[in-house]
């Protein structure tokens, strides 16, 4: 099973009675039904709709560990933090006790699921793809470069942050429509995401496309033959 | 997963703003209306506060209570008690309690100084 290593990754626990109603108010997903056992993705979004970051939540049954991309936690926090206000939710950083890697083109536990063992903890993403969650010390044998992960993504048509998952890009743009629930409550940027999904005007769009037929400043992630572009459509 | 139960996993810095004395006011109409909520009993109040989300990051919280757990600054307005907590205090000072009668989206509403933009349900600022 192809696995690689992803050093960015960033790990934080998310305690507190108020953490996924805090969460859902945040963010695009709907995460207020999230049971223990559970792995769901949402994205947090400014005003314009902009990402910040794609996280993924573990239920731990306690607490929730989020797991996010280390680059973008500076501007989660502060995204995040001035809104915590009287509610009861309190962050730790638990990245330095763990190690974070990527399994991809097989099988894994139950998509939305995750299962711990023995210092691993594996989610199943609905991209089709595990992210491995390992406490330090704990072998994870690599038998893939970071390359071939990316050149999988561009068949699979998998956005990843820094390439597609930018501040740059809406929710929909970079090929999170997964993560945007059709009929949650507010959050911030749902206005602009539902007048983009009701008037089926998404403007620019991630696709997989052909070297040789794509303006290069478009390309989002490079392959030899294919990239990841994002074009308007 | 090591979920960080270790000491080298510190709590991340939260901001917490000032708290400031906050200064509010009530409509007459928002008083009609708390008058008819209340009935003679003055034992409740009436608890403002700020939750995180809506569409534009921020949601009012209204609820009568009797009391609350919340540290909070209690202001008296015309016999009215109101309570707003301290974590929140800094978004609404300067605000006005108004009710507005509609068939949609009447009820009490909020005008704040504070919000730089506000979605159109009213119950959302920035």
């Amino acid at each position: 099973m192809p696995t690689t290593s992803y050093p960015q990754g960033h790990l934080s626990i998310w305690r507190g009675n108020d953490v996924l109603s805090f969460i859902d108010g945040l963010s695009t997903n709907h995460v207020l039904d999230l049971q223990k056992g559970e792995f769901r993705q949402t994205t947090f979004t400014n005003a314009q709709a902009k990402v910040i970051d794609r996280v993924g939540l573990f239920h731990m049954g306690g607490f929730i560990a989020v797991l996010s991309h280390g680059p973008f936690w500076e501007r989660l926090t502060q995204h995040i933090t001035p809104r915590i206000l009287n509610q009861d939710v309190s962050i730790t950083n638990a990245t330095e006790n763990n190690d974070f890697f990527v399994q991809y083109d097989e099988h894994g536990p139950e998509t939305g699921h995750f299962v711990s063992e023995a210092g691993t903890t594996t989610a199943r993403t609905p991209q089709g793809f595990n992210f491995l969650v390992v406490s330090k010390g704990t072998a994870t044998p690599i038998d893939s470069k970071i390359e071939a992960f990316h050149t999988w993504r561009i068949e699979n048509l998998v956005p990843w942050p820094e390439f597609e998952i930018t501040l740059r890009h809406h929710a929909f743009t970079c090929g999170l429509e997964e993560d945007v629930h059709p009929n949650k409550g507010c959050y911030i940027g749902q206005e602009v995401l539902t007048r983009m999904r009701t008037r089926g005007r998404m403007g620019r769009v991630m696709s997989k496309v052909s070297n040789v037929d794509v303006d290069e400043a478009s390309i989002t992630t490079a392959g030899e033959v294919h990239s990841l572009a994002i074009i308007r459509v | 997963m090591d979920c960080g139960t270790c000491e080298t996993a510190g709590p991340i810095q939260v901001m917490k703003p000032d708290v400031v004395d906050v200064a509010l006011t009530i409509s007459d109409k928002a008083q009609t209306m708390l008058t008819d909520a209340f009935g003679e009993d003055r034992s409740m109040a009436l608890l403002v506060g700020v939750l995180s989300g809506g569409c534009s990051g921020y949601m009012y919280d209204l609820q009568i209570v009797e009391e609350t757990d919340q540290s909070c600054q209690e202001i008296t307005i015309n016999g009215f008690r109101v309570l707003v907590p301290n974590a929140s205090s800094h978004l609404l000072d300067g605000i006005e309690i108004d009710y507005v009668d509609r068939l949609m989206g009447g009820g009490f509403k909020i005008n704040n100084p504070n919000a730089e933009s506000s979605c159109g349900c009213g119950e959302s600022f920035n």
